[in-house]
């Protein structure tokens, strides 16, 4: 028999619409997916050991610890799968290799790893040893970086439908580019560190190193370091002393820890400066500062109840803050000063206490119901009082008229 | 004199068309911006100038008044107070007297209670959207400055105790203002906000006000003072 030459031309394509026909439908499963280390291997939180955690990395460091080692990968919640015909296959592939989701898969494909070529389901967990090294896939010094994958498939007897789940492991063996440091300010007990993010991927944080001698090794003694910045600048305020000429460097970080190599180290002198309450002392102020209401004067005893109010207001909304505490410990340097200065002036008593009033009730109000209810309840007072003064010119007007009538 | 004969038509004009709303009015509500330099460095008494040298400008300072009016007749008296909040930031010094790139601060919440007398009269009677006024109460400022980490600034007194840079001044203050009326330019749209809301006059103004916030002269006080002008807004509901 001699086809035409149509016929023929149109043969491929009649021949890959069957086979796509006969291809069984994919869907993917609701499975649970857990990971537990094998021997001696220690699994840290970017792998995970976490039930069905959303994100899994393997990065340069977790190639050196993880080579040779082995992970047990578990699929969990198949009993719907028992009690029929099915059957499941269980495979992982190396970063840029995918394997054919499919029972019985071909063993052809290099970097497709058949754990499981296809067996009956008869249990609620089905569980693949995986070789790490074989999932990596590359030499960990190798710059390479991919996804890798887990599958797990199932097909029921007879069926044109094929379930799967495959799970994507981000294998990255690639450092970021180490930043570039542009420039360090400083100031008083601190710097700002400011550097060069352009090209950088949107999540890479930093680290920032600051030693008094040039920094070639991170892990030094007097090498300090403060991590988890964004952006493209951080100030350091802490653990910096003035007067000491320190090398500042930046580390980038990329989102599966691989950390870049140093960048360039510039140096920075924090001086001591002075703020303006500083320069108010240096220039002769003689105000101590602190709060000078000292209630226990103007009342004239410690046992007044407006002073009950105050204390608790002191105990249970300034101490638990630190401007609070601060203001509290002022208060306490100070106080009896102040104190003593207003006790025998009657005028400045009053005063004194006429400006508590409001102080005292707002203190009263806040601490019965909370900061947020008492500005809801300013609110609200607020509003009816407008209300009422309404009804009220309202009810005298409809009076007059009718007294008119 | 022209200008005074032009500024006679235009309140003549102006008050043909003004119209005082309805509903009663017994509270003004004002609404300022301003600046001003407190008088911490005149209050040293001896040239030097911390103030200047580091802010070197004014401080921004918006703030809210309330009274109540408690007699209206030629003219009206009210009780009110005010709450504030004033900032200014600046660059710390170094040791050469030369400013760093350490930002600091100084901030102030100007308490005050004022009586106020406005001389509405002509406005109440013949319509004429002037109305000054005159304030005059106590103050008490809580302040406080910040270092460059934006914490409450500390440093040691003469004798070695620590200074907090925080706290409360008192005083007394003079104010003078002119508020113009709103309402004539649309006197629909204002009858239709005091049935809508009860605000009888909606106002501009000017005020210049002298504050004396040194704790009433004493020596062991920052001298907060100003003479000081705010812009704002007023309703009278």
């Amino acid at each position: 028999m001699t086809l035409p030459l149509p016929a023929l031309r149109a043969l491929p394509l009649a021949i890959g619409l069957v086979a796509a026909l006969a291809a069984p439908a994919l869907a993917e499963l609701t499975v649970d997916v857990s990971f537990k280390a094998v021997g001696d291997v220690e699994l840290d939180d970017r792998l995970g050991e976490t039930l069905n955690a959303a994100n899994h990395y393997i990065n340069i460091d977790d190639c050196a610890d993880y080579a040779a080692g082995e992970i047990d990968v578990t699929f969990g919640k198949l009993s719907d799968y028992i009690l029929g015909d099915f059957s499941y296959a269980l495979m992982y592939a190396q970063p840029g290799v995918t394997c054919p989701i499919t029972l019985n898969p071909a063993t052809t494909t290099v970097g497709c790893y058949v754990v499981e070529p296809g067996d009956d389901v008869t249990s609620a967990t089905v569980t693949m040893r995986v070789s790490l090294d074989k999932l990596i896939g590359s030499a960990c010094d190798s710059g390479d970086s991919g996804d890798a994958h887990l599958y797990l498939v199932i097909q029921e007897s007879g069926a044109q439908t094929t379930s799967s789940k495959t799970v994507d492991v981000t294998v990255d063996l690639k450092r970021p580019d180490p930043p570039e440091v542009t420039e360090v300010t400083g100031g008083d007990a601190r710097f700002t560190v400011e550097w060069d993010d352009s090209g950088a991927e949107d999540d890479t944080k930093y680290i920032v190193y600051w030693s008094t001698d040039a920094i070639s090794d991170t892990e030094a003694d007097g090498v300090h370091h403060k991590s988890g910045f964004t952006g493209s600048s951080a100030t350091i305020d802490s653990g910096v002393s003035n007067d000491e000429t320190l090398h500042v460097a930046v580390v980038a970080v990329d989102e599966a820890d691989n950390e870049s190599v140093l960048s360039n180290s510039l140096t920075v002198t924090p001086e001591q400066t002075e703020d303006f309450w500083e320069a108010y002392q240096a220039a002769g102020g003689t105000d101590p500062g602190g709060f000078c209401f000292i209630a226990t004067a103007a009342y004239g005893s410690a046992l007044e109840p407006e002073l009950d109010t105050l204390r608790a207001f002191r105990d249970q909304m300034l101490m638990p803050t630190e401007g609070g505490s601060a203001l509290v410990s002022s208060y306490y340097q100070h106080g009896r000063r102040w104190a003593a200065w207003i006790a025998d002036k009657p005028v400045a008593r009053a005063i004194v206490r006429v400006l508590l009033v409001p102080v005292v009730l707002a203190a009263k109000v806040i601490l019965t119901f909370g900061p947020y209810v008492a500005f809801l309840m300013l609110l609200g007072a607020f509003a009816l009082f407008r209300w009422a003064r309404r009804r009220v010119t309202s009810g005298t007007f409809s009076f007059m008229s009718s007294e008119l009538r | 004199m022209r200008v005074g004969l032009v500024l006679g038509v235009v309140v003549a004009l102006l008050s043909t068309t003004a119209a005082r709303a309805d509903s009663p009015r017994d509270m003004m509500l004002e609404l300022h911006g301003g600046a001003f330099t407190p008088g911490v460095d005149d209050g040293l008494g001896n040239g030097n100038t911390p103030y200047g040298d580091i802010f070197g400008t004014s401080m921004t300072l918006l703030s809210l008044h309330v009274d109540y009016e408690m007699w209206q007749g030629f003219g009206t008296l009210a009780l009110g107070g005010g709450l504030g909040y004033g900032w200014v930031n600046g660059k710390a010094l170094s040791s050469d007297g030369e400013k760093t790139d350490d930002d600091v601060g100084f901030n102030i919440v100007p308490l005050t209670i004022s009586l106020v007398y406005r001389w509405d009269w002509l406005e109440v009677k013949y319509g004429v959207p002037f109305v000054p006024y005159f304030k005059a109460g106590l103050s008490g400022t809580i302040w406080w400055a910040t270092d460059a980490k934006d914490d409450i600034a500390n440093t040691r007194g003469p004798n070695g105790e620590e200074r907090t840079g925080a706290g409360l001044t008192l005083g007394w203050h003079v104010a003078a203002g002119l508020q113009f009326l709103l309402d004539i330019f649309s006197p629909g749209m204002a009858q239709q906000f005091d049935e809508e809301s009860g605000v009888n006059n909606s106002y501009i103004f000017v005020e210049v006000m002298h504050s004396d916030v040194d704790d009433f002269g004493s020596d062991s006080s920052i001298d907060l003072s100003a003479d000081a002008v705010s812009f704002g807004l007023a309703f009278e509901f």
